[in-house]
């Protein structure tokens, strides 16, 4: 066994990454996670402060980060940017009259220094409902082609169904991936497209 | 905490507030003589990320609700110079540019003018919710409801003294709406139906809400009862003067009414031990009107309207005895 190998059981070990999820308050950030996790969903209350959650997924243990969305709340996400390798940004498909709310959240978000280099994730979600924006729309009213700082990616999903939810983390698990264990990345996780890297 | 932390915190806190409210002044300044120099924005700028940065420089060293309220403060105090901001900024593109635009004003109708505001940002966003909005002394059912398309979400904005019914009519018995969003509501009695999704409520005062849904928000709002039925925490947020209690029996059978007890309504503006001052149970005597369920003439109306809301008036004061 050489030395390198030696080193990548060791990084192999340790393959953690921190996500956080953010969006608006009723965008069901929680829900998600829940869902995700195989947990009811509900009986589940506007989050007063925040929750965690670890768990492994793909040989990675994520640590992901819910803060909560109520306006009283947003001033503190910023507290939990330090180290952050990927971004979850949910938004609540149905929601017309605040997307623009959302969309200003969401790039003042960006602009963030110790966020710079994340990945992210938007979730358009609640997609069961009849008559919510589509992936398509909300891609547009959330300017995302305008984001060139970050690799980015819109999945739409359903925290009820399920939906897309096992999806959309697969994409941004990969993406940090990418980035932080590019060595020891395995041929059958890097055959993502290119263009998911890369969005125009 | 040890004696220098506190003399720190005690010191910080007082500078900070000096500071901030001469700043304020200077903002206020500016404002009044609607003058603003690039050059002084630029000093409010440059003091405002100082304060910033003091500010995150002693975290850690001051008490976490002193933290907040200068957190806050700074808030208030940057959203006043982006307004401004904002303002010096749009002057000169009025004088300048917008060439292009001129001409089209003779060249077309006034009622133009007239719409063109409303469309120039949300109108992809807000043409497709169903709506029921701007009424006065009304009383509003399903059938106001302007349903020519399928969305499950429903808006209700700007009414004042209105009935608003929309409890499902005759046979069918489950509702399709999955979503609520309530805005700028005075003097009115809404009465909706339970639903699967939430209820988000913006600037209602002096109301009388009844629904059921899977979760609750209100913001920005005074005076208001809420009849609820509920499996979450329902959660207020910059609100005074809110009563829940459970979902009338009378309006809906397959409703599990709710003991009040159980309620724990959070308040986000009172994230705190105590008890908040915003919020109190409706106790079940008071708490059984007669719903106005059944369409009124105006003239009733305004009667039935005054019944309902004295009944959340009069509980009120003998609340405060």
């Amino acid at each position: 066994m050489g030395l390198l190998t030696i080193i990548r059981k060791s990084r192999q070990k340790e393959k953690e990454m921190r996500i956080l999820f953010l969006g608006l308050d009723n965008a069901g950030k929680t829900t998600i996670l829940k869902k995700i996790n195989g947990e009811n969903i509900s009986s589940i209350s506007p989050t007063l402060g925040f929750n965690i959650k670890t768990f492994i997924h793909r040989k990675y243990t994520l640590n992901i980060w819910d803060v909560g969305g109520q306006r009283t709340l947003r001033p503190y996400w910023r507290n939990y940017f330090e180290q952050t390798d990927g971004i979850v940004w949910v938004v609540d498909s149905g929601d017309r009259m605040r997307i623009q709310d959302c969309n200003e959240e969401l790039h003042n978000l960006l602009l963030e220094d110790r966020l710079s280099g994340a990945s992210l994730l938007v979730f358009a979600n609640k997609q069961d409902i009849e008559g919510s924006m589509t992936d398509k729309e909300i891609r547009k009213l959330l300017d995302l082609p305008g984001i060139k700082s970050h690799h980015w990616k819109i999945w739409p999903c359903s925290a009820v169904t399920g939906q897309n939810l096992v999806a959309g983390l697969d994409w941004i698990v990969e993406d940090v991936a990418h980035r932080l264990y590019y060595n020891s990345i395995t041929p059958g996780q890097a055959n993502y497209p290119p263009s998911a890297l890369a969005p125009l | 905490m040890s004696e220098t932390k506190w003399t720190f915190s005690q010191k910080f806190y007082a500078d900070f507030n000096v500071t901030a409210s001469e700043l304020a002044l200077r903002l206020d300044a500016m404002k009044s003589r609607s003058i603003v120099s690039p050059d002084a924005m630029q000093t409010i700028a440059s003091d405002l990320s100082r304060m910033t940065k003091s500010l995150s420089d002693a975290t850690g060293s001051l008490p976490s609700y002193d933290q907040r309220q200068c957190e806050l403060q700074l808030k208030a105090l940057e959203k006043n110079a982006e307004d401004l901001r904002g303002a010096s900024t749009s002057t000169p593109k009025f004088s300048f540019k917008r060439r292009p635009t001129k001409p089209k004003v003779p060249a077309e109708p006034v009622s133009t003018a007239g719409v063109a505001p409303t469309h120039t940002r949300p109108s992809t966003s807000i043409s497709s919710a169903r709506t029921l909005s701007s009424f006065s002394h009304r009383y509003l059912t399903i059938a106001n409801l302007d349903a020519k398309d399928s969305s499950e979400e429903v808006s209700i904005s700007d009414l004042d003294n209105c009935i608003v019914n929309l409890l499902p009519k005759g046979g069918d018995d489950r509702t399709k709406i999955t979503a609520f969003h309530v805005r700028r509501l005075s003097k009115c009695v809404l009465v909706l139906p339970h639903i699967s999704g939430s209820i988000l409520l913006y600037d209602l005062s002096e109301c009388v809400v009844v629904t059921g849904c899977h979760q609750f928000r209100m913001h920005n709002s005074t005076s208001v009862d809420v009849y609820l039925a509920i499996e979450s925490n329902p959660i207020i947020e910059h609100c005074s003067n809110i009563r829940f209690t459970g979902y009338p029996t009378s309006l809906a059978s397959d409703v599990v009414r709710q003991d009040s007890n159980h309620f724990t309504v959070q308040d986000f503006s009172h994230i705190r031990p105590t008890p908040s001052p915003n919020w109190s149970v409706l106790s079940e005597e008071e708490s059984e009107p007669r719903w106005p369920v059944s369409e009124v003439d105006d003239q009733s109306l305004s009667k039935e309207l005054q019944r309902m809301l004295q009944i959340r008036r009069g509980g009120s004061v003998e609340g405060t005895l």
